[in-house]
């Protein structure tokens, strides 16, 4: 009798969970987006509120590296340069024009006038100095962008001067970058010093010249950005953006659809995309981020370069973005992305399942283990397991393992301990070649997590910094041929910038250098 | 994560408070008191509440066991269908966001689920019993030290303990079932002393020792075989907990890697579909929540056999 | 008493001891160089040298275990490898939204425990109906239950909001105690109030499933001993009406187990905090725990273990100490 009450109850709840999950799947495509009074709504109000995944390392433009958070620094601070919308063209920013000397060691600036920092204080060439020697000082990722400067003058309190030690080919590249060097208000930078730059009040302030300001950094629950009223630029319509950290995808989802949150600017489940309320629009824009697998040329089965050729064959890298990105990636069609450097080497991948069975049987070990960084999207984990799939059907036997970031930065100080394959993302730091070849394929390069080491691209990048644009790209196409060739690196695909967005919202600019963000302060709401 | 209910010991070892009920000090933890008011109960009244726990496992052990030989498609194999076909003849459950039959991989995964948390408890639970007829057995130091580090393990929230475990080894489902097994047994410890000390002062127990019988022979023949009925009953209530943490550390990125079919996995990896591919995280864990609702049941329904059997 | 409550305390004592020591065994096994990722991936070997030698980790494991001790009795939990701010400055952050999480979700269990176990021990088959069903919402995967109230209540009802601790248009009181709901209270705002036990209660409900259902078990199953005693037939006999005869005989008998168990359920309640946090975007200690083990930020995970284990140790001491007051058969124990 007990019996068939708990049948009844399974069988009421199995019911409950269905219902419960196709009236998830009918809501998704009734229109949703009515203002509910239990939450608080963005529709119809000035206030921008968008969600994070996680909370950024910290919001001091002479650390972050990472790429969520951007907004936060783009929000707030600026540059002397930056990028033009939809391309990758230098426009200035806080310089309004700027010249460089025929031997490329010389540039000199002029700067915007009247331009203030949060602290109210001006703008002028001596901040620029100021927040260049900080950079330096502090030493962390970035700072690698100044280092080529030898000095510094301002004949002038709106000019600057800037020599090089050597010219450096993407050197006005790295002053547009995301993570290129910001202003940063000198005053700030004396007031709050500290032992150490200033970097423990820059962990929960600012002091930038851009249209918002940092008034509240509540790590693990929301970041305020308040519109800036001194900013030199048109006033944004938005006069606070609200980055509410919220972990959950399904949670994010959920509330764009019901109109609790603006836009979801990274990592939305692709798969998702096609079944989405009315009330909310999909913007696809490329960027530069690209999918790679870094192979370990380091230890067997994959230090035999037959061996490794053989991985051309057992990958599918076409069927792969399809399936794992559902039209938000496309296929890479050389080494560098696409529009940074003109008629690459191309790409040599052809799936062959007889090729790729003998590379099994020359393999030393059949066993690999596959890393793929943990990403709150989940595509990672999708690309590993269909990734794996195939190379299991050529014939290896593949471990398919979660690595954190922290650990993949460690891997180059105990290469036979890392992983056989690796999956990254990645994004060049500006949009040229340069500064993607070098933290790639450059033996000490920052992103080259596997110890890529190619004893003639490390000579060609050393030639290629202070080569001329045009030398410097015939350099940049060489080292392509000689990684591709060298199997040691696979480029799998290209990434798009997908914005979820609540359909009101217009004005938006977004830039392929700058990826998962838009400018917040062209936004409106329509 | 829902490493919950243990009621059993407690219900048996800490109820009817009766002034005539001896009383063990342990400290720190549930005070341990013996049944105040019990009848001596043969073996094979007990026995019964124990048939009525083992076999029903047993059976859905098999049955778990077995139930991949149902699966029309390989676990791990991606099908022609591709990735997101929804419930159809063909795939009863649908495909997952590979293209894997999710039928197939759900009884795949009822079997690993299943026996996995079957492993942890049992590992748990012979350890425990071990440990717990020592300490009952011998009595004195050995009974203070045993039941001292017992108490310790006891006393630390087994979730984050076993949170921190599997962060520092590093997630492997082999990983994980080893910090389960390692938070999971003090219970089983603290029962099994119980009993042990409930029956040693008992009058068949007292007849054996004047028979002669060796000390280790009392606690295996004698002794042992009546904790063996709260030692199952817990197993059984244990075991549909047991598949639940195992979820929800895969959820947090601690569970078994992909592509293991483990329902908790499938689950948590596939939750992100929930709004526009629902059946690909709600077949797992519908059946995952299947799984524990017939242990729990069954449990319940032997723990009130065991009760009743009490008093 | 005082004997009693002296010899807990001895034992509490070593139970935190015996913490502090699985903790720093933990922290020992683990294979990554903390000092590197300390100093940042970039360095040279020498700065992760001289960083490991500050750190101690060049010292034999028994020293550098009396310098942990030292270090944690005296409140430095390190720094936080991801935040680069102290771990207990973190802490001290997030764990009050955790407290008042955990506090809503007790009460909610203890009521529902409490009112389905005395329907249990009362029998019927409203009773039997109602433990199938709240077993059956206690079988689900957390995450799985979490995001179907979500999808009903705030999806589907716009009843609740589905993330944070309160609407983010409100002016929130910085109180004394941090716990949002009480510092509301004290401050005189019912809006906040309102808006805070709005998002509490989905999180809270959530958390509380399963310690409800085993709250309902144990206090059921005492009852129903209790019940079989031959003083609760005395009051019966005398004519009491049955309500009485369970208000006053049976639930005070009856309540120690349970309120052992709600006391244990506290540290279970640790375990689903990660993913109720998770899911509602609640900005506790859950959610730091996961984007400590996320980062590999050791500091942060043995900081927050340390923390969570010495709370759960204390609640079951007070728990004891109550039964024990409660109780004075227990003392002797």
């Amino acid at each position: 009798m007990t019996h068939r009450r708990a049948l009844l109850a399974v069988l009421a709840l199995a019911l409950v969970v269905v219902a419960a999950g196709c009236g998830a799947a009918s809501t998704t495509t009734s229109s949703a987006g009515s203002a509910t009074s239990a939450s608080s709504t963005s529709s119809a109000s000035h206030i921008l509120r968008i969600p994070y995944l996680a909370d950024m390392s910290v919001p001091d433009p002479d650390i972050f590296y990472d790429i969520e958070g951007n907004s936060v620094i783009l929000s707030a601070y600026e540059g002397l340069l930056k990028y033009a919308p939809n391309s990758d063209k230098i426009v200035g920013d806080l310089a309004t024009s700027w010249s460089e000397s025929p031997d490329r060691l010389t540039y000199t600036f002029h700067l915007r006038p009247n331009v203030h920092f949060h602290d109210g204080s001006l703008f002028t060439a001596q901040s620029v100095i100021a927040s260049f020697k900080r950079r330096l000082n502090v030493n962390q990722a970035p700072a690698y962008m100044v280092k080529p400067i030898a000095s510094m003058t301002t004949p002038n309190p709106l000019t600057l001067v800037v020599k090089l030690k050597e010219p450096v080919d993407p050197f006005l590249d790295y002053l547009a970058s995301s993570w290129g060097p910001k202003m940063i208000g000198p005053e700030a930078l004396v007031t709050h010093a500290g032992n150490n730059f200033a970097q423990t009040w820059l962990q929960t302030h600012d002091d930038g010249t851009g249209p918002y300001e940092l008034t509240e950094f509540a790590r693990g629950r929301q970041y305020v950005l308040a519109r800036f009223e001194g900013w030199w630029g048109a006033k944004p319509y938005f006069e606070k953006v609200l980055i509410k950290i919220t972990p959950d995808i399904d949670t994010q989802q959920l509330e764009l659809e019901n109109g609790s949150v603006d836009a979801i600017m990274h990592s939305f489940p692709a798969a998702n995309l096609s079944s989405l309320p009315s009330s909310v629009k999909v913007l696809k824009y490329p960027s530069y981020l690209r999918l790679l697998l870094y192979v370990n040329t380091h230890k067997p089965p994959f230090n035999n370069p037959a061996v490794r050729a053989t991985l051309r064959a057992a990958i599918d890298p076409a069927k792969l973005v399809a399936e794992a990105y559902s039209g938000t990636g496309t296929n890479s069609k050389g080494p560098f992305p696409e529009e940074l450097l003109s008629n690459q080497p191309t790409l040599p991948y052809a799936p062959n399942p007889t090729v790729a069975a003998e590379g099994v049987k020359k393999a030393s070990t059949k066993s690999i283990v596959l890393g793929f960084t943990a990403d709150e999207s989940g595509i990672q984990r999708r690309v590993g397991e269909i990734l794996q799939a195939a190379l299991e059907a050529a014939g290896w036997q593949v471990t398919v393992k979660e690595v954190q970031l922290p650990q993949v930065y460690d891997y180059i100080n105990d290469l036979s301990a890392a992983p056989d394959l690796l999956l990254q993302t990645n994004t060049p730091d500006a949009a040229n070649a340069d500064t993607w070849s070098r933290i790639l394929f450059f033996k000490e390069g920052g992103l080259n997590f596997l110890g890529f080491n190619n004893a003639r691209v490390n000579s060609l990048l050393e030639k290629s910094r202070s080569a001329s644009p045009a030398e410097s790209e015939k350099l940049e196409r060489e080292v392509g041929q000689e990684v591709v060739n060298e199997n040691g690196i696979f480029f799998l695909g290209n990434i798009d910038n997908v914005f979820v967005l609540n359909k009101e919202l217009e004005g938006v600019e977004q830039i392929p250098a700058y990826p998962w963000t838009v400018n917040y302060a062209s936004l409106k709401r329509g | 994560m829902s490493m919950a209910t243990r009621p059993t010991d407690l219900q048996g070892i800490a109820s009817a408070p009766s002034p005539a009920g001896a009383v063990a000090g342990t400290g720190g933890g549930v005070p341990l008191r013996l049944f105040g008011r019990r009848r001596p109960v043969a073996l094979g009244a007990a026995g019964g509440s124990v048939r009525s726990a083992l076999m029903p496992i047993g059976i859905v052990t098999l049955l778990a066991v077995a139930a991949p030989l149902f699966a029309t498609h390989s676990s791990l194999d991606v099908t022609s269908a591709g990735p997101f076909h929804a419930p159809s003849f063909a795939y009863p459950l649908g495909t997952d966001e590979i293209g894997r039959d999710i039928f197939s991989r759900v009884l795949y995964g009822i079997r690993e689920s299943w026996l996995s948390a079957l492993g942890v408890i049992t590992v748990g639970a012979l350890f425990g019993a071990f440990v717990g007829a020592l300490a009952g057995a011998f009595g004195g130091l050995v009974d203070m030290v045993l039941m001292r580090i017992t108490d310790l393990f006891l006393a630390l929230p087994a979730p984050v303990i076993a949170i921190a475990v599997i962060a520092s080894i590093g997630p492997s489902l082999f990983h994980t079932l080893l910090a389960l097994s390692v938070v999971w047994w003090p219970w089983y410890a603290r029962i099994v002393r119980a009993e042990v000390r409930a029956h040693a002062s008992r009058p068949h127990a007292d007849a054996a020792r004047l028979a002669g019988v060796s000390r280790a022979r009392l606690v295996a023949r004698h002794l042992l075989p009546a904790a063996l009925t709260p030692v199952v009953v817990t197993m059984s209530l244990d075991v549909g907990n047991l598949i639940l943490a195992l979820a929800a550390l895969s959820f947090i990125g601690l569970g078994a890697p992909p592509p293991a079919p483990e329902l908790g996995a499938m689950s948590a990896q596939g939750l992100e579909y929930l709004l526009a591919y629902w059946w690909v995280p709600i077949a797992p864990a519908a059946a995952a929540a299947l799984l524990a609702l017939v242990a729990n049941l069954l449990g319940d329904r032997a723990n009130r056999r065991l009760d009743q059997g009490r008093t | 008493m005082a004997g009693l409550i002296a010899r807990r305390c001895v034992a509490l004592v070593a139970v935190l001891f015996g913490l502090a020591l699985i903790v720093f065994v933990l922290q020992a096994v683990v294979p990554e160089n903390p000092a590197r990722a300390m100093v940042g991936a970039s360095a040279p070997p020498q700065v992760v040298a001289q960083k490991a030698r500050e750190l101690g980790y060049d010292q034999p494991l028994p020293v550098r275990f009396v310098d942990y001790m030292e270090r944690v009795l005296s409140g430095n939990l390190q720094t936080s490898l991801r935040t680069r701010e102290p771990v207990l400055s973190n802490l001290e952050t997030f764990a009050p939204a955790t407290l008042e999480l955990a506090l809503a979700a007790a009460v909610i269990a203890a009521a529902i425990g409490v009112s389905l176990g005395l329907l249990l021990a009362a029998g019927g088959r409203l009773a039997r109906v109602l433990r199938t069903v709240l077993i059956g919402g206690a079988s689900v995967p957390t995450f799985l239950s979490a995001l179907l109230l979500i999808l009903l209540f705030y999806s589907t009802l716009h009843l609740l909001p589905a993330s944070g601790r309160v609407s983010d248009t409100l002016v929130v009181p910085t109180g004394p105690t941090k716990v949002l709901l009480l510092d509301a209270v004290l401050h005189g705002e019912p809006n906040v109030v309102w808006s805070v036990l709005t998002h509490l209660l989905m999180p809270a409900f959530t958390l509380a499933l399963i310690p409800a259902l085993a709250i309902a078990r144990v206090l059921a199953s005492s009852c129903e001993g209790v019940m079989r005693e031959d003083y609760v037939r005395t009051a019966r006999t005398k004519g009491l009406r049955e309500r009485t005869v369970i208000l006053r005989h049976v639930l005070r008998n009856a309540c120690g187990p349970a309120l052992t168990m709600s006391g244990l359920q506290f540290g279970l309640l640790l375990g689903g905090i990660v993913v109720v946090e998770q899911i509602f975007a609640w900005p506790g200690l859950g959610r730091y725990l996961d984007q400590s083990i996320a980062y590999a930020d050791f500091p942060a995970i043995t900081g927050t273990t340390l923390i969570l284990g010495t709370a759960y140790v204390i609640v079951n001491f007070l728990v004891d100490l109550a039964q024990a007051w409660a109780d004075p058969r227990i003392r002797t124990v």
